[in-house]
């Protein structure tokens, strides 16, 4: 409600004659709303917040429309765009049975055009933080930009990062973007080196998936495994997230049945109300946890 | 209400042996998760299920989780029937039957028009000869062209001969009959392509491969050139195991058949357009593509076609060549490549 009464003023400024006035309203908005929290990762109902967070992100583009070179809001809009892609659509698509593939691509083509949504305000934060030039920069020099970023630019790193990995991963086919698929390595090897305790070993988990690429790929399974254990320790095993990793990028191109479902096993065994600030995430993986463990058979041969 | 209840399970008893007999299909392919390929298998299992009233289902086992299609086929084996069919390459459908080795020939093809020409008219024979070995042809599919990416720029054929090129490891025969010719094999792991690439002096200067594996695998950075003369295509085929098969009734035969024809258009069609797009993306990354004049693409094929020639009898056999080279001179003469 706070946040409500704060948009209808600026709602209201926007008709005022002083413009520096409404800028003034706007930015101050666009302060709190980069800084929501854990009021939506701490919920415990996962419908509730799937049902809030389209007006949330709606709200952030408007706002962004006066406000469009608010780093904080651009970095939160690419966020909130990649996780509502990942929780809500990706994740409902993979819920379908087999048999509804028509309403399944619906989903994954809607969540990818949401990844590249996200992307694009991780794009134009990376622009405002770096340079006018930074994300057409990005696409044939990573590593010189990704050098120019500090601690402080981690979370612009990791989100651009995950927006990047997880449109690449559903638009696997299109070598438009595929081909930049080293580009989230080397932004993400950069945030690793700059504060790999970020986010309670978030990046960790980052590279679990990464690592679990083909080796042609740049993946290693000796080296996920090594994120995996860094993460768990790191979050002191209380988010899913690393056991799910685990379990679908090494335990099933290992096709060890009995790997893939202790973890997952494990995963479904961790309290959310130990982590209360993440127990939104904690169910969400846990939700994806239970699913992949009612279709173990169409993952394993035997 | 419990006598409701007792009726319907009398009435599931009497329909419960009709409705059980579901079959579930698990095929097994090295396309990537959320690949064209495996989009369009995906939706031909679901149009299975649909037109067999859920009687015939499919599995997709994607991204190579099970290993080689050497591996796949073993799978496949009576006895073992982890899996009941795959989407093959050439190395599993040529180790089922040594006629499929034909279509990796380079330079035998001189179009994609004139290679799924054909294919179109061999097809029948083909799927003949893998019925006999054990294994019902669903749909042909095709995974691009393959081109050849170097270090150093490469114009004809005189160039391609100076490289040390990638050649699969184990095809000691392609081996020899690339020696043979001039050429400089090297025998190597698919997987080690990049890493042999990036070394200064590595193993290999040059490799050929369709355009999005380069793209996928990165190859243009450190390969920045690219010969625009189509090496080979690179064709495959969904196929099922005989005794799957055999397990239909004749009405699910057909539309399984006919869903995964349906299929085909996508497995054979998408691959060129992939191939393009690929091309152009590695483009604007550095990628640089030398395409011959003319008078200069007359003479590499003129030099391709006298060295495709001595792998009659010896690479394919005999009777597979002269067949392939007729239909394929036969289309020459009513269509330019």
């Amino acid at each position: 409600m706070h946040l409500l009464v704060r948009f209808l003023l600026i709602v209201a400024a926007a008709g005022a004659p002083g413009c520096s006035l409404k800028q003034m309203a706007v930015n101050t908005v666009a302060d709190t709303l980069s800084e929501t929290g854990t009021t939506f990762t701490s919920d415990e109902d996962i419908k509730l917040v799937g049902d809030a967070i389209p007006f949330a992100l709606k709200l952030y583009e408007t706002l962004l429309e006066s406000a469009p070179r608010h780093q904080g809001l651009l970095l939160s809009t690419c966020s909130g765009f990649t996780q509502y892609a990942y929780a809500y659509v990706e994740t409902e698509a993979e819920a379908l049975p087999a048999s509804r593939r028509a309403e399944i691509r619906e989903a994954q083509d809607r969540a990818l055009r949401l990844y590249l949504r996200a992307r694009r305000y991780c794009f134009r934060a990376m622009d405002v933080r770096f340079g006018a030039t930074t994300s057409e920069a990005l696409l044939l020099n990573p590593e010189m930009v990704a050098a120019r970023a500090k601690a402080a630019d981690v979370p612009l790193l990791y989100w651009t990062a995950a927006s990047w990995g997880a449109a690449i991963s559903l638009g696997i086919d299109r070598p438009d973007l595929a081909i930049d698929l080293p580009t989230v390595r080397v932004l993400g090897e950069r945030a690793l080196a700059l504060d790999e305790k970020w986010s309670k070993g978030t990046l960790h988990e980052l590279f679990i998936t990464l690592d679990s690429l083909p080796d042609e790929l740049g993946g290693s399974r000796a080296r996920a495994r090594e994120h995996f254990a860094k993460a768990v320790e790191l979050q002191g095993g209380l988010s899913p997230g690393p056991y799910v990793a685990l379990a679908t990028g090494v335990a099933v191109p290992s096709q060890d049945r009995g790997e893939f479902e202790r973890l997952l096993k494990t995963a479904l065994a961790i309290d959310p109300e130990k982590d209360p600030a993440s127990r939104l995430v904690t169910l969400v993986m846990q939700k994806r946890a239970r699913l992949l463990l009612d279709r173990v058979d169409e993952k394993f041969t035997k | 209400m419990f006598r409701h209840s007792l009726l319907s399970l009398a009435i599931l008893a009497l329909v419960a042996p009709g409705a059980a007999a579901q079959t579930t299909i698990r095929v097994a392919t090295v396309a990537p998760v959320n690949s064209s390929y495996h989009k369009a298998m995906l939706d031909m299992g679901a149009e299975w299920e649909a037109k067999t009233s859920g009687r015939v289902k499919l599995t997709v086992y994607a991204g190579g989780t099970q290993g080689s299609e050497e591996a796949t086929l073993r799978m496949m084996r009576p006895g073992v029937d982890q899996l009941q069919g795959g989407l093959l390459m050439l190395p599993g459908l040529s180790s089922i039957d040594d006629g499929f080795s034909v279509f990796g020939i380079p330079f035998l093809f001189a179009s994609d028009a004139e290679a799924k020409h054909v294919l179109e008219r061999m097809g029948p024979m083909m799927e003949k000869r893998m019925e006999a070995r054990g294994f019902k042809v669903l749909a042909w599919g095709s995974a691009g062209w393959v081109q050849l990416f170097s270090k150093n720029p490469l114009n004809t054929l005189a160039d391609i001969k100076t490289a040390k090129i990638f050649t699969t490891q184990g095809d000691d025969r392609m081996v020899q009959w690339y020696k043979q010719n001039g050429f400089r094999p090297v025998p190597l792991n698919s997987g080690d392509i990049p890493a042999q690439l990036k070394l200064p002096n590595g193993m290999i200067d040059a490799a050929p491969m369709p355009p999005y594996a380069a793209s996928l695998l990165q190859v243009h950075r450190d390969a920045k050139y690219m010969l625009d003369v189509d090496f080979a295509p690179l064709f495959g085929a969904l196929v099922m195991t005989n005794s799957a098969w055999n397990k239909l009734s004749a009405e699910d035969k057909a539309a399984v058949a006919a869903a995964a024809k349906s299929a085909e258009k996508r497995l054979l069609g998408e691959a060129v357009q992939l191939d393009t797009n690929s091309i152009a993306a590695m483009k604007t990354r550095g990628l640089t593509v030398n395409t011959p004049d003319a008078k200069a693409l007359a003479a590499f094929r003129a030099e391709a076609d006298r060295l495709v020639a001595t792998i009659r009898g010896t690479l394919v056999p005999a009777d597979i060549y002269d067949a392939i080279v007729r239909e394929r001179d036969a289309y020459r003469k009513t269509k330019k490549p």
